[in-house]
């Protein structure tokens, strides 16, 4: 009888019915019967097996060999910006350094921050160095060997260096290392009535040891003021301490103009 | 001591040390980094007992002491009391399986605190009350994180030198 009535094409009562059930199973089944033909070339490929296992032996090498391949490119071509950053620095500076890499950090104890550099007496290194990476400075040498140099981090507790605002040349602050990997420092003293205000950029004043002008950080905090005109702040380095690689460490100062001695009258 | 004991003494240590400096300190870790020469020293005080921490824990200090830049000894000094401490409980006697996690703990205190309390006699100004917290919690936490892999390795070893030197 349902045979009968459905005769009536698209106009009869039913039709509705397999519309719906269309919708309903249509999904369904052409997942299913996509499974199931999966099924049956998986079924019939079983004799191929062993060649289809020797492509994705052959296809795995290749797909290992180039992702070794992308990865010592992406290496070089990290080097080379970094390298590109220092050369920048130093042209900006102009000052000699030579270019050390970081072998080893100072670890027995959470309480040093330093790292070891590659390079020692022999190629012109000397205790009380300044030592700088792309974006800033990074810390100072300490203990100089022949071929290995021990570098104090900024957030080193024993560091200190002159501090001034970027943009305000008169300003001057201590900044001391505060021991944590990833606190940043602080900048005590800072004289002048210059805005000391978060996100304001510190470079060094220069000194004996210190280079001027070395980008060292960002301010990201600021302690609020207990009278007087010296402020406190924290201090975020610009140079990301954990990823070291490569750095430099300065052997000499920007070549100022030569001061002529005035002739004795 | 037998010539192996004290080579296999010496790789480990001398293993232990570049492991150290140049993998374990880089990792990006909050607070500091494990100290894989510590637990070295504590397991072969640990198998071999007080007289082989002792000497274990001398060399592998003082070489740390070298690597570093605070004064000479302090960490040898360290190393030394702790290596003669957990060496008195050694092997011979029944252990639990946590007591090397519990030994190595209180190791890394101990070792932590002789270090800071020489930096108090030193005036050493990277310790303060807030670093050695901080210091205490996190080699505490890393250092026995590190026991379920060096201790029965290190345990292991001795046993097989033990074996071919009777």
């Amino acid at each position: 009888m349902l045979a009968v009535v459905d005769r009536g094409g698209a106009s009869s009562p039913l039709a509705a019915l397999r519309r719906g059930a269309d919708t309903v199973f249509g999904p369904v089944q052409r997942s299913v019967g996509g499974a199931a033909g999966s099924a049956g070339r998986a079924l019939g490929a079983l004799p191929r097996i062993g060649s289809y296992r020797a492509d994705n032996e052959r296809l795995q090498r290749e797909n290992d060999e180039l992702r070794t391949r992308l990865l010592q490119q992406e290496g070089t071509q990290a080097q080379g910006q970094e390298l590109a950053q220092l050369l920048a620095l130093k042209q900006a500076g102009d000052y000699t350094s030579v270019l050390a890499r970081v072998v080893g950090y100072g670890g027995f104890q959470p309480f040093e921050q330093t790292v070891t550099l590659d390079v020692g007496r022999g190629d012109g290194v000397q205790e009380g160095q300044t030592v700088t990476a792309g974006r800033g400075l990074v810390g100072r040498t300490v203990q100089v060997g022949e071929r290995t140099t021990v570098v104090a981090l900024l957030t080193d507790p024993t560091f200190s260096v002159g501090v001034r605002l970027n943009t305000a040349p008169r300003s001057f602050g201590l900044a001391r290392g505060q021991g944590q990997r990833a606190l940043g420092f602080r900048l005590v003293e800072l004289a002048d009535g210059a805005a000391l205000q978060v996100g304001a950029a510190l470079v060094t004043a220069g000194s004996d040891t210190f280079v001027a002008g070395l980008p060292v950080g960002r301010v990201s905090s600021v302690e609020s003021a207990s009278g007087g005109s010296v402020r406190t702040a924290t201090v975020q380095p610009y140079v990301d301490l954990g990823g070291l690689d490569l750095v430099q460490v300065v052997t000499e100062g920007p070549r100022t103009a030569a001061r002529v001695p005035a002739p004795p009258r | 001591m037998t010539g192996l004991r004290l080579l296999l003494g010496a790789g480990a240590v001398l293993l232990a040390l570049l492991v150290q400096v140049s993998v374990l300190a880089a990792l990006p870790l909050p607070g500091g980094a494990p100290d894989l020469v510590l637990v070295v020293v504590i397991a072969f005080a640990l198998a071999e007992g007080p007289l082989s921490g002792m000497v274990t824990g001398l060399v592998a200090g003082l070489l740390a002491d070298l690597l570093a830049v605070h004064e000479l000894g302090r960490l040898a000094l360290a190393y030394v009391v702790v290596g003669f401490a957990t060496g008195l409980l050694d092997d011979d006697r029944e252990r639990g399986a946590l007591a090397p996690f519990v030994v190595v703990g209180a190791g890394a205190v101990g070792a932590l605190l002789l270090y800071a309390a020489q930096g108090l006699l030193l005036g050493d100004p990277r310790v303060g009350a807030g670093s050695v917290g901080r210091a205490l919690i996190s080699s505490v936490a890393y250092d026995v994180a590190l026991t379920p892999f060096v201790v029965p390795l290190v345990g292991l070893l001795c046993r097989r030198v033990r074996g071919t030197a009777d």
